[in-house]
């Protein structure tokens, strides 16, 4: 095995100058692709943190029913172990609990519905930045008796910090839920999801409220990098299984964003696949040139006996071997590249940068650092140079030595 | 002595070309264990055209090729090339050595197909070059040996897996008068020293000054066996 190796090697470096060319033009190509696929899920990765991380989570653990049906008949009850099992999934950073409903707000006259989100102040601010929203007033605290409400509501019923809240609603299984707070302060968040009435609660309050203790309609998942969710996901629905619960990651719950970031990608895969199908005319044009120079050597080696299937291995090999020294250099020079532009991402300023800004949401894009980016490209090139060795593989099929040897 | 080469009343015609070529016309023909002959005739009388059948690297339109007992007219084009690769040397005029390897890497070129062991093939490798007289030179590529040094290369491969015979079409034709004086030295000793069969052909009368046996071909056909030196 290790003789067709060393041919194999040796023969692509009969003619360095070609060989060196042909390398440079596929490490161009892997530097070319990879840094614009990498800048690509980069950008995707950022609109997943951007929409994931501030509010849905990267997963979450609902009832079952749940999803279809967002009562607070369908939220399960949350316990400790619950939570530290999940905190302790590998890739999980932080385990989120949440009571999400709806109640009527009032003040003196006026009414407004809106949405009650029952948090926990201290793990939401880490996951959502809540606190940077605030216009007026302070944040929540766990034991706090009070709420904290958006501007638009504010607005409405016109209050703000330090007035009272009045909120009635139905709570768990039909019960009457009614209370009364004091504001403690309003947020100015224009994010489009949660754009009208919202009213913010320690999750302790929201149970009594609604009459459901110890009871969440979610928990929602952070993690420490995206490329880990599937590993995630699946661990926390094995650790599941036994409960009437169930697991969603973000494309199932945000379809539409799975949508956009396909169809993006796309577009990104065909500029790749072009620039791949000019590069493999630079390969063939290499590995047409080693077979036509050497039909006599070719003759001579099945003259004195060495047999097709050897011959086509050894010029398989050597498509592999360029296809893989081109690939190597090509990492080697890309790979630091990408992770430069993520530790040190491309910042746009102005007002795409303001827009940014204004939905809580950093105005850089870092390049992904997710290996696949690279490996995809490394498994095209290869696929490509196995096909192209069809060529020798051809020709040596159909060689008799004499004629090979006639020229 | 034995039988080794029995060729039967074989013809070739080449029907490629537009005008049908007879380029041999009943050809009968044994050669026996230790030979040294020589083929010789005008360009285009059919020489190597019939080494190559006797090779198996090409087929006879009729007749029969008999080598080591075994018919090769019957073998198949893959059946031929481990045929060839087992019971006959090759050295060809020109190209003959693998350009990547080394003198020693191509002696033992075919030994490693073969799969022999390391051991086998050290000793087999510098005893043959040795005999060649390139022990010094064993770390060169081709390009860096003469044409005479490489035909030497290509004779020691030939005998590498010590195959029942040696053919070789022109070995010398691109050589000057000296290094086809050793050339030919080197054949004649390792026929003496290791009882190897040599077939060859030339146009070059010093050569077939030193062959025992002459067999001249004229369009295509044999038109005198002569033994010298018996
Ligand atoms: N593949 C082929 N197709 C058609 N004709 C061929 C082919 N090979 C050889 N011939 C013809 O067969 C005849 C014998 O050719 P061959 O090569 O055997 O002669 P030769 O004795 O070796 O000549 P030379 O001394 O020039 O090498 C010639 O007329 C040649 O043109
Ligand atoms: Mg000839």
């Amino acid at each position: 095995m290790f003789l067709y190796f060393k041919l194999a090697w040796r023969n692509i470096w009969r003619n360095k100058r070609r060989t060196i060319l042909t390398l440079s033009m596929i490490s161009l190509a892997v530097l070319c692709a990879g840094l614009m696929r990498a800048m690509q899920e980069g950008a995707y990765e950022q609109m997943v943190k951007n929409a994931a991380g501030m509010y849905t989570g990267y997963a979450q653990i609902q009832a079952e029913k749940y999803w279809d049906e967002r009562s607070l008949n369908n939220s399960f009850e949350l316990t400790e172990e619950l939570i530290s099992n999940t905190q302790n999934i590998k890739s999980v950073e932080a385990a989120v609990p949440r009571i999400e409903s709806f109640a009527l707000g009032s003040a003196g006259t006026l009414t407004k519905g809106a949405v009650v989100l029952g948090i926990d102040p201290v793990k939401e601010n880490q996951m959502t930045k809540l606190s940077t929203k605030l216009s007026s007033g302070d944040y929540l605290k766990e034991t706090d008796d009070a709420v904290l409400i958006s501007d638009e509501l504010a607005e409405h019923l016109n209050i703000g910090a330090g007035d009272t809240l009045v909120l009635i609603s139905q709570g768990f299984r039909g019960v009457n839920a009614a209370g009364k707070y004091p504001v403690k302060g309003v947020l100015d968040i224009t994010s489009s999801a949660l754009s009208s009435g919202v009213v913010y609660m320690s999750i302790p309050n929201a149970q009594y409220l609604f009459g459901m203790p110890d009871r969440v309609t979610s928990l929602s998942l952070m993690i420490n990098k995206q490329e880990n969710l599937n590993q995630v996901v699946t661990d926390a629905r094995k650790n599941l299984s036994d409960k009437p619960l169930r697991v969603m990651d973000w494309p199932e719950m945000l379809p539409g964003l799975v949508q956009q970031i396909d169809l993006d990608r796309q577009g990104g895969k065909i500029f790749v696949y072009i620039l791949y199908m000019i590069i493999a005319f630079g390969i063939f044009g290499t590995i047409l040139m080693m077979t036509v120079e050497r039909r006599k050597e070719f003759g001579v080696l099945m003259g004195i006996g060495m047999n097709r299937w050897r011959m086509m291995l050894t010029t398989w090999l050597e498509s592999i071997f360029l296809g893989l020294s081109g690939i190597l250099i090509g990492v080697l020079i890309t790979y630091p590249l990408i992770y430069y532009f993520h530790v040190n991402p491309i910042t746009f300023t102005g007002e795409a940068a303001e827009l940014y800004e204004k939905f809580g949401m950093e105005p850089i894009i870092p390049t992904s650092t997710n290996i696949s980016v690279l490996l995809s490209q490394a498994t095209l090139i290869l696929a490509m140079c196995s096909l192209l060795s069809m060529y020798p593989i051809y020709v040596l099929r159909k060689l008799r030595p004499v004629d090979a040897m006639r020229g | 002595m034995s039988l080794i080469i029995d060729v039967n009343n074989i013809e070739k015609t080449y029907t490629e070309t537009a005008v049908p070529v007879h380029a041999l016309r009943g050809v009968d023909l044994q050669i026996e264990a230790g030979e040294f002959t020589a083929i010789v005739g005008p360009s285009g009388s059919g020489k190597s055209t019939l080494l190559n059948i006797i090779g198996g690297l090409d087929v006879p339109s009729t007749g029969s090729v008999v080598v080591n007992g075994t018919d090769i007219s019957q073998l198949n084009a893959n059946q031929l090339i481990d045929f060839r690769q087992k019971n006959i040397g090759f050295v060809f005029q020109a190209y003959n050595l693998i350009p990547v390897l080394t003198a020693k890497e191509n002696v033992e070129f075919i030994m490693l197909l073969q799969g022999r062991s390391k051991s086998e093939r050290d000793a087999r490798v510098k005893e043959l070059l040795e005999e060649v007289g390139l022990m010094d030179k064993m770390d060169n590529r081709p390009t860096q040996l003469s044409g005479g040094q490489q035909q030497r290369v290509a004779v020691a491969r030939a005998l590498a897996s010590k195959p029942s015979f040696v053919l070789a079409d022109e070995p010398t034709a691109n050589l000057d008068s000296k290094s086809t004086a050793n050339l030919l030295d080197i054949m004649l000793k390792l026929n003496q020293e290791e009882g190897m069969t040599f077939v060859f052909s030339t146009h070059d009368q010093r050569v077939i000054d030193r062959a025992r046996r002459v067999l001249t071909l004229e369009d295509g056909k044999i038109v005198s066996d002569i033994k010298t030196k018996a």
